[in-house]
């Protein structure tokens, strides 16, 4: 199943980032040793009590449950300690720049950054293991949405907050991923490193930050400096929560850039998993049925071949299109858009409005969803 | 006179004057040499043959133990100064050293230490069962307990693929007791749809408990925590909540069920079974104990019974052949000895001996025995084998020919097995054999048996029993002879033969 296909290429980046390479490589063996343990001491306990021991941690605080087990107690004290690095304010101005993007973010998480988390052949691997790839795709893309929104939104990150909780338990839920395909007996550790790993977990954090600027901006969106280091810090503090070794946050769009480059250079090319997961997310269920439409379609398709480049859309299989013309229209209303919100506080209210509307109708739709998704022909 | 551990600390002088006030005795086999609560306080030493200690409640012919050459009798009657506790019978002709109460009075009075290492004697091995008797009490033993069947599995990682099949179940089990009971059917197709539905049920319990089928519904709620294994207990834990109701109207079932995890198989279990006589109550109880009892789990068990019979007849022909001596067969454990019964109506040529833990078993055996006018072939002992295996119990027999266990290892685990294998081989005659059987680990029902019944047997192939034969100094040997009617297959229980072979 695994062994004739290169899930990565050591030798390429090596030569490219020399002993960079090495130390990277060293985290797809690397998981997160307080999730991890926390896992294994919740499932000890029945599946009622896992439940509320957990609920309460997250809803009343550590102080609140002195029994917890050990490993939760653990967990909880690292959770509640605020690192020195993390400036409220500033992190506060990244919300405010991502809710005011609301309405762009969810097309730029849809046609740029996730089809670059499905480019890892074995990033997606532990999505193989669902047994439902494709049927489950609405669902995931519209917990990805859900789990973008609360992080970002205003106090999102601040203890006690949905997007705090929603982190934890996503951070749980990885680790519960790695047990559960470590103890498969069909996880095959030594040429996939281990299942969400810290590389993959990095690049996650990077595509959700790094990658969704970088998106913006090709679509003509402008920021700052201040802005983009903002929405990095706001990230950073997300992966702090979510359990990415703090080798591995970024809080500079240079330490950005230089880790997704490295950590891209190590991935293998997309596969057969890559193009299956990429398709679903052309046909999610949206409002209106806007996802029956030709036009439709085919704007998404120009959008997302524009972002990720022809080389990388091919490799993903998506198709084509004519409608090449589209982009270097669109960038100057963006620009325009982005300017404006700049400087008229009306503007910027009415877009974070309009942007949350958008952002929850679309995860309503994700998680109503069809029964079954059926792939589009290629 | 025989020096022995019960007197341990006695000098080689105080043996030669109790051998001095010791009175010889000689007893045929089936004498009484104590009745139990007897006034009788002497103390007995075996001398020669063998003696069964036996108990009313047991019933005649069942016997606690069996004792042996060099060991002590009436010891505990003498100290505590009341009658004998249990029968002793002769088992064979018995030759006995009698230490009568006046004389042994007088010799702890006049000769010098004498009492005091006698009395310490006694102390250190009265000391010594009690602590025997406080281990035993204090081992947890956990599968005389049911196990927790909640907390498994969340609501969401229940599959509906098999809720589904389970609702349909009880519908089509609703429908057809109403329509039993309006004449609309008739007892054979109410049968056949029992039997179909029962079917659909275990074939969807088995493939939501795949791998990759508890992967999905591990993935179904992550945050529930659960491991694949767990997951696999919780789908049963759902089926059995949902089905316990119908599934216990079968009498069979029931039986099995009233085994906490099948410790061992009961007298009553193994009758129902080998009987396969459906019963139960209300108009759907006999359909399901029929469905139950043709499963291949029903089927195996009486398969291998009439094959290890055909191949206790074919051993015994074949040593009685060699030699013209009769055959000692012993049989561990084995419940309700069916197969030694088969044997014993057409066969004269051998004796048998039963441990068992089921008095009930016991007890039937005999009357089967007696009815066939074979009573006197069978000694039947009501005894724990893992006490006798750890040496807690003492039971002494004379060597064996061929020593078999059916079902005994399901229930043991590796370790337990090698004991059980070093204690068989020194009852063993060089050159005796040993079969076991094992619950094969690809059994088709394993979930069935799992789940429904709640029995949790350890599943071995036939290359883990031979394995573990070796261990225990037999030599696994290829035992083939052709079966009257179809054999268990080796997928479903696995039978191995071991030989001890001859002493160097």
């Amino acid at each position: 199943m695994f062994e004739n296909y290169n899930y990565y290429r050591f030798e390429a980046a090596y030569q490219q980032y020399g002993i960079r390479a090495s130390r990277c490589k060293e985290f797809l063996f690397k998981g997160d040793p307080l999730a991890d343990a926390t896992v294994a001491a919740l499932s000890k306990l029945s599946c009622g009590k896992a439940t509320k021991v957990l609920n309460q941690l997250l809803n009343e605080g550590s102080a609140a449950v002195p029994d917890a087990p050990e490993a939760l107690r653990e967990l909880f004290a690292q959770l509640e300690t605020v690192p020195l690095w993390v400036d409220w304010e500033r992190v506060d101005r990244g919300s405010q720049m991502v809710m005011q993007l609301s309405l762009l973010i969810n097309p730029v998480l849809t046609l740029y950054s996730v089809p670059l988390m499905y480019a890892s052949p074995a990033g997606t691997k532990p999505l193989v293991y669902t047994g439902n790839l494709v049927q489950r795709a609405p669902r995931r893309m519209g917990e990805t949405s859900r789990f973008v929104r609360l992080t970002c939104q205003p106090g999102g990150l601040k203890r006690f907050s949905e997007g705090f909780k929603l982190n934890v338990k996503v951070r749980l839920m990885h680790a519960q991923v790695r047990r559960l395909l470590l103890s498969s007996g069909q996880w095959n550790t030594e040429t996939l490193g281990i299942p969400v790993n810290q590389c993959h977990m990095a690049w996650t954090l990077l595509l959700l930050s790094m990658g969704v600027i970088q998106g913006l901006r090709q679509l003509g969106i402008n920021f700052t400096q201040d802005e983009v280091e903002s929405i990095l810090l706001l990230w950073a503090y997300s992966g702090y929560i979510s359990g990415v070794d703090s080798e591995l946050l970024c809080m500079s769009e240079t330490q950005a850039q230089r880790l997704m480059l490295l950590l891209g250079a190590q991935e293998g090319a997309p596969n057969e998993d890559s193009r299956n997961l990429v398709q679903s997310l052309r046909t999610l269920p949206l409002p209106g049925q806007l996802h029956e439409e030709a036009w439709f379609a085919e704007l998404a398709s120009t959008l997302s071949r524009s972002l990720l480049g022809d080389h990388l859309a091919d490799a993903l299989g998506i198709p084509p299109s004519a409608w090449t013309w589209s982009v270097p229209l669109i960038r100057p209303f963006l620009s325009m858009f982005s300017e404006a919100q700049r400087h008229i506080p009306e503007v910027a209210d009415l877009a974070v409005d309009w942007g949350i509307t958008t952002w929850e109708t679309l995860e309503n739709n994700l998680f109503a969803g069809p029964g079954e998704i059926k792939l589009p022909s290629r | 006179m025989l020096k022995n551990q019960t007197l341990a600390y006695l000098t080689s002088d105080d043996w030669q004057a109790l051998a001095e006030i010791a009175i010889h005795q000689s007893y045929a086999l089936g004498d009484v040499i104590i009745a139990e609560g007897a006034p009788t306080r002497n103390i007995l030493i075996i001398r020669k043959g063998y003696v069964q200690v036996e108990r009313s409640h047991q019933g005649r012919g069942v016997a606690l133990s069996q004792l042996g050459t060099g060991e002590v009798l009436g010891e505990m009657s003498w100290l505590e100064q009341t009658g004998a506790s249990a029968s002793v019978i002769a088992a064979s002709e018995v030759e006995v050293e009698v230490l009568e109460e006046l004389a042994l009075q007088s010799l702890l009075n006049s000769l010098p230490g004498f009492s005091a290492r006698f009395y310490q004697s006694l102390a250190v091995t009265l000391s010594r069962r009690l602590r025997v008797v406080s281990d035993y009490l204090s081992q947890p033993n956990e599968q005389e307990q049911r196990s927790l069947r909640i907390g498994n599995i969340s609501e969401r990682q229940i599959p509906p693929g098999l809720v589904a099949i389970v609702e349909q179940f009880k519908q089509t089990m609703v429908n057809l007791e109403q329509q039993l009971q309006r004449r609309q059917l008739s007892p054979s197709q109410a049968q056949e749809q029992t039997n179909l539905t029962c079917q659909q049920l275990l074939n969807s319990l088995r493939q939501h408990s795949q791998t990759e089928a508890l992967m999905d519904s591990a993935w179904s709620n992550l945050l529930a925590f659960r491991d694949l294994e767990q997951l696999e207990s919780g789908i049963g834990d759902y089926v059995f909540r949902e089905l316990f109701a119908l599934m216990m109207s079968s009498a069979t079932i029931a039986s099995c069920y009233s085994r906490p995890r099948g410790i061992i198989d009961s007298y009553e279990v193994n009758q129902r079974i080998d009987a396969n006589e459906p019963e139960g109550d209300g108009w759907l109880g006999a359909l399901i104990d029929a469905w139950f009892l043709s499963s291949y789990f029903c089927q195996n068990r009486r398969q291998i019974k009439a094959q290890i019979s055909q191949f206790l007849q074919y051993y015994i022909e074949q040593r009685y052949s060699q030699n013209g001596n009769s055959v000692q067969v012993l049989s561990l454990a084995s419940g309700s000895g069916r197969e030694l019964l088969d044997v014993l109506s057409r066969s004269e040529k051998f004796f048998a001996t039963v441990i068992d833990r089921d008095l009930a078993a016991l007890r039937a055996i005999r009357q089967e025995a007696e009815k066939l006018g074979r009573g006197e072939q069978m000694t039947l002992i009501q005894t724990d084998l893992l006490l006798l295996a750890t040496g807690q119990e003492k039971l002494t027999l004379p060597p064996q020919h061929l020593l078999y266990s059916f079902g005994l290892c399901d229930y043991l685990s590796d370790e337990q097995i090698l004991q059980v294998l070093g204690w068989a081989h020194g009852q063993l005659a060089d050159q005796g054999m040993i079969l076991l059987t094992n619950i094969s680990p690809e059994h088709p029902e394993r979930l069935l048996i799992m789940h429904i019944l709640e029995w949790t047997p350890y599943y071995r192939t036939r290359e883990e029993l031979e394995n573990l034969l070796q261990k225990a100094a037999f030599m696994p040997v290829n035992q083939s002879i052709e079966f009257d009617g179809s054999a268990a297959p080796d997928s479903e229980i696995c039978w191995v033969v071991g030989l001890k072979q001859r002493s160097k």
